[in-house]
């Protein structure tokens, strides 16, 4: 039985809930933990009854009924680099604002991902250098509003 | 290998050097050191709120003084304890301050609520703008019009926002008082939500800061009982105070209760800056008091804001307001848990 | 009353209180782009700088504001699948497929003009409504409200396209997060680890950024899209009114939608978020294309985007009259109110009628003006959809991380952001509804609170009131209209045939 990646979603969902349920119970007033362990346990039902309906007709597939064509392995790969790719920058950029802060963390991370996706010099310069501009218009000098100058430059 | 060890060690020395060279800072006067700065302003509610817009319109006021510009923000999470804890934590430099009402300030220290790791005598205050009171209130057209009916009445259900907020207790206390058959329901989000549940009938009344009364009882849609303390409010000198309509007799736990809403539990909305800032600073901000204090435009704007006027002996300087808090939190042990058995007793 | 109506509405139309509520509409239209500013921060901002105006200018300026953020902030979420603003979610359910399809100016017709149409039309239901409301709000006490959320809450099977299954998990699992944090009915602290952070909940801005916004852009590089409009169309005017005139083409759901937002905004303590899903519930429930919808059906931006407007009228009316804010913009509005000098109340009400007619028709005044704009820029605004995703890249998560940090000036907002980026892609791809998430996360605690204070003031026949019956009758009827209409038609033509 080939268990699909929708399947891990719901294992993983399935095993979410049983720590909410779990931590729920440790709630000292009864109005407190009557919802969340209601609604963990409600949810827990629904994905194994959805994880069920998943793993019998991935079988009944394996059997032989004509579905759909399922998508090359390195297709697979492909999306997955690029996810990883994606999560990769993001994780970067919030990386970089928490030591940096946002100002010189937008600008690296904007002129650094242009530059690198194949843009020239100048294109990239001007791209980093207009984002971080503009934001700070907006926020600094027109909302007023301290945007987080990063563990190296802050508080 | 011995490169990398080598440069390592230059580094850790290296970050030694700012020290001998630089030597000590020359001290600098305050109004020198503000001039010019940002000052972080951090405001422990949501926009718009009382406390909010009280620190907004100080705003000016104290730029003109110190030479500093505020930058406000809010950091309202868990109850504002966060702001306080902001305040609490930063830089003895003088530049972060804020406005916090003493009596959640204490309350929540006292009560242990978390993140309240702040010891609220601690703090620099450096003045108060409005010393609040709390009064009982009902709606005007309900079933409720004196305390009698209230004692008369079975199983009543007051209001409150959080259960180990003012409101809750103050509310919890005048069950006590009054020795009613009344609960207390918590969990309100706001005091403006709890007026509604008065005004609609869902429960019967609740203790609430006077400013919030006084605008609905003069549109008519609630009956203030009593003031909880041992005096009237000059604001509406018609709502007597809870000593002079009903004798609590010669209960102890019951003047120890009074006498901690009367004397040691001061609720003030008061400019504070964090611990540890140096007496020459704190001096200089405390300057700030008179300026508000005999500004005609500020006085007329908190009028405005409050909708009623703010007396003289209600604007408190610093010292006044930091003697208040260190004699509340004197008490705290005793008053940490006399509340806790008040939840434990009135919470529905 | 007359009187004081005619003299609200000359004051709107004095040349300095238009030009008042003209920069306000602006401000609100460019404050609404921006995401995760919102109504409150904009109006916060300006509080200081217009207390010292007289109360006519101040406060139109003010709830010009409040009127058209929302508006504004139909215009990201259906270019960038970023929400403008928390209710702006429910728009981009359809109206950003329908830019990926090419159809963003008829989109933003659409959303604009039921935004405009919407606002004006609430105008006349709160005018019509001033004698009466204070009975009617009254009555919704805890009960009465969990009856609405009920309500709310029934939608989730509806909005939930494909599985009902899935559907189900998606919003149960809203409601869940939602009891994160404080809970006011016993002061216990749910799920939060020990975190100040989380003892307010998670913030429902940084859901709505990382559950849409992050999302797509995830799906976008995945899948190796380019661009977020499939087909690179020259868009024109022609579009754009397009899509106005499917609003006069679906006018009944517009006028249903706007009542509901309207209805929703003078209950108070629900909040615009809520109208906007409920709309676009009911749009999807009574559409005889329900099957299209989530995959760029104009109705499913008409319905939500004629209820968003259409809330503030009706919110405001219930703030002046009560002098008790609806919610966190309006409790801002009511400072406002009150630093200028105007304490809203019933005697506002008695001694300041011409006021509140000001007020409201100024709420018609400025939503005429940003609808105007909005479809002007129109075609401008479109070309976002063409920009290539190297640029869309950087754009949008730092719009939605600074975002993010604004709202809570917490950095680790971010670290929600992300997460609720990555659930979001999850969800997408796993075919689980992102919208049905989002109305459990909102009327999660909401129901939770009501319920529970209903059960311990009212006992187990809290839902014995007339108005709870009443509630439950039209629950029952908005929901077994369809199949009720299907039957009489079967009927109907069974007998037709026989003749």
């Amino acid at each position: 039985m080939k268990i699909r990646s929708s399947s891990i979603f719901l294992i993983f969902v399935l095993l979410l809930m049983l720590f909410t349920a779990g931590v729920s119970l440790s709630f000292h007033y009864f109005e407190a933990l009557l919802a969340p362990l209601l609604l963990s346990i409600a949810i827990f039902i629904l994905a194994a009854i959805e994880l069920r309906k998943e793993l019998v007709s991935e079988d009944k597939t394996t059997q032989g009924v004509a579905n759909t064509i399922p998508m090359g392995r390195v297709q697979d790969r492909t999306a997955l680099r690029r996810f990883g790719m994606a999560l990769g920058w993001m994780g970067g950029l919030i990386l970089g604002i928490y030591i940096l802060g946002f100002f010189l963390s937008i600008l690296l991370f904007a002129f650094t991902y242009v530059k690198l996706r194949g843009r020239d010099w100048l294109r990239a310069t001007i791209f980093a250098v207009s984002l971080t501009l503009i934001l700070y218009l907006i926020f600094e000098m027109g909302l007023r509003s301290q945007l987080f100058r990063g563990l190296l430059f802050g508080a | 290998m011995k490169r990398v060890v080598a440069i390592v060690s230059l580094l850790i020395l290296m970050s030694f050097l700012p020290m001998p060279i630089y030597g000590k800072e020359e001290p600098v006067k305050p109004a020198a050191f503000y001039s010019g700065k940002t000052i972080d302003f951090t405001l422990s509610e949501a926009p718009g709120g009382d406390m909010d817009l009280v620190g907004r319109l100080t705003g000016p006021y104290l730029k003109d003084h110190t030479g500093a510009t505020p930058i406000f923000t809010n950091r309202r999470s868990a109850g504002g304890v966060e702001g306080y804890a902001y305040i609490y934590r930063a830089a003895p430099d003088g530049l972060t301050m804020g406005v916090g009402t003493t009596l959640p300030l204490i309350l929540n220290r006292i009560t242990e609520a978390p993140g309240a790791m702040y010891e609220p005598d601690k703090f620099g205050y450096i003045c108060s703008f409005l010393r609040v009171r709390s009064m009982f209130i009902v709606a005007a057209n309900g079933p409720y019009k004196t305390i009698a009916d209230l004692k008369g009445a079975k199983k009543l259900v007051l209001g409150a926002t959080s259960p180990q907020g003012n409101l809750a207790l103050s509310t919890m206390s005048c069950i006590k008082l009054l020795d009613l058959d009344a609960k207390v329901i918590t969990g309100t989000k706001g005091v403006g939500p709890l007026l509604q549940t008065i005004l609609s009938g869902e429960i019967a009344g609740s203790c609430v800061p006077m400013q919030v009364a006084l605008r609905g009882i003069r549109d008519g849609n609630y009956r203030a009982l009593f003031t909880l303390s041992s005096e009237r409010f000059s604001a509406i000198p018609a709502v007597p105070a809870l000593t002079e309509i009903y004798s609590i007799g010669e209960n102890e736990e019951k003047k120890e209760l009074l006498t901690i809403w009367g004397k040691h539990l001061l609720m003030s909305h008061a400019l504070i800056t964090s611990p540890g800032v140096s007496k020459e600073k704190l001096d200089f901000l405390r300057e700030i008091y008179p300026k508000l204090k005999n500004s005609p435009q500020f006085r007329k704007d908190i009028d405005r804001l409050f909708a009623f006027h703010v007396e003289d002996a209600d604007i408190l300087e610093g010292t006044e307001v930091e003697k208040s808090v260190k004699d509340a939190m004197s008490q705290a042990g005793k008053m940490k848990s006399i509340f806790l058995q008040l939840i434990k007793e009135y919470r529905l | 009353m007359v009187e004081a109506l005619l003299q609200g509405t000359a004051t709107v139309f004095h040349p300095t209180i238009l030009i008042g509520i003209f920069i306000g509409t602006v401000f609100g239209i460019v404050i609404g782009i921006i995401p995760a500013i919102g109504a409150m921060v904009a109006c916060s901002l300006f509080l200081p700088f217009v207390y010292r105006m007289p109360p006519d200018l101040a406060l139109s300026f003010l709830v010009a504001i409040t009127s058209v953020t929302v508006t504004g902030g139909s215009i990201t979420s259906i270019l960038l699948g970023i929400p403008g603003t928390v209710p702006n979610a429910a728009t981009i359910i359809d109206g950003f497929p329908m830019a990926q399809k090419g159809e963003g100016g008829r989109a933003i017709g659409a959303a604009v003009a039921s935004s405009m149409f919407g606002g004006i039309i609430s105008v006349f239901f709160a005018l019509g409504m001033i004698p009466v409301i204070r009975p009617i709000v009254l009555t919704f006490r805890a009960p009465e409200m969990s009856m609405v959320i009920l309500m709310g809450l029934s939608f989730l099977a509806i909005i939930a396209a494909g599985s009902p299954i899935k559907g189900m998990i998606s919003g149960l699992w809203g409601l869940l997060l939602a009891l994160i944090g404080f809970q006011g009915l016993t002061g216990a602290y749910r799920f939060t680890f020990g975190s100040m952070f989380l003892s307010d909940g998670i913030d429902l801005i940084a859901v709505a950024l990382g559950l849409f916004a992050l999302a797509e852009m995830f799906d976008m590089i995945v899948s190796g899209k380019t661009t977020i409009a499939k087909r690179e169309t020259k868009v024109r005017m022609r579009h754009v009114l397009q899509g106005v005139k499917d609003v006069y083409v679906h006018k009944w759901l517009w006028l249903r939608s706007s009542l509901i937002g309207y209805i929703i905004g003078v209950i108070p303590g629900i909040g615009g978020d809520v109208a906007m899903f409920i709309a676009y519930g009911h749009a999807k429930h009574t559409s005889k294309n329900s099957d299209k919808f989530g995959a760029g059906c104009v109705e499913g931006v008409i319905g939500p985007e004629s209820a968003d407007n259409a809330c503030v009228a009706g919110d405001l009316l219930t703030t002046m009259v009560f002098g008790i804010p609806g919610g966190p913009v309006m409790a801002i509005l009511l400072g406002g109110f009150l630093l200028v000098g105007v304490i809203p109340g019933p005697v506002m009400v008695k001694e300041n009628l011409p006021l509140v007619f000001t007020l409201l028709i100024g709420i018609a005044v400025a939503n005429a003006i940003a609808g105007i704009i909005c479809i002007l820029v129109a075609p401008q605004l479109i070309r976002v959809a063409s920009i290539h995703i190297d640029y869309l890249f950087v754009v949008v998560p730092v719009v939605v991380f600074v975002g993010a940090f604004v709202t809570e000036s917490d950095v680790l907002n971010l670290i929600v952001a992300i997460l609720f980026g990555l659930l979001g892609f999850l969800m997408k791809k796993f075919d689980y509804s992102r919208a049905a998430f989002v109305l459990g996360f909102v009327l999660g605690e909401l129901f939770e609170f009501y319920l529970s204070r209903s059960l311990k003031i009212f006992g187990l026949t809290f839902f014995l009131s007339p108005a709870c019956l009443t509630m439950i009758v039209i629950i029952i009827g908005v929901f077994s209209y369809p199949w009720f209409k299907k039957i009489v038609s079967r009927k109907f033509l069974k007998g037709s045939k026989k003749v």
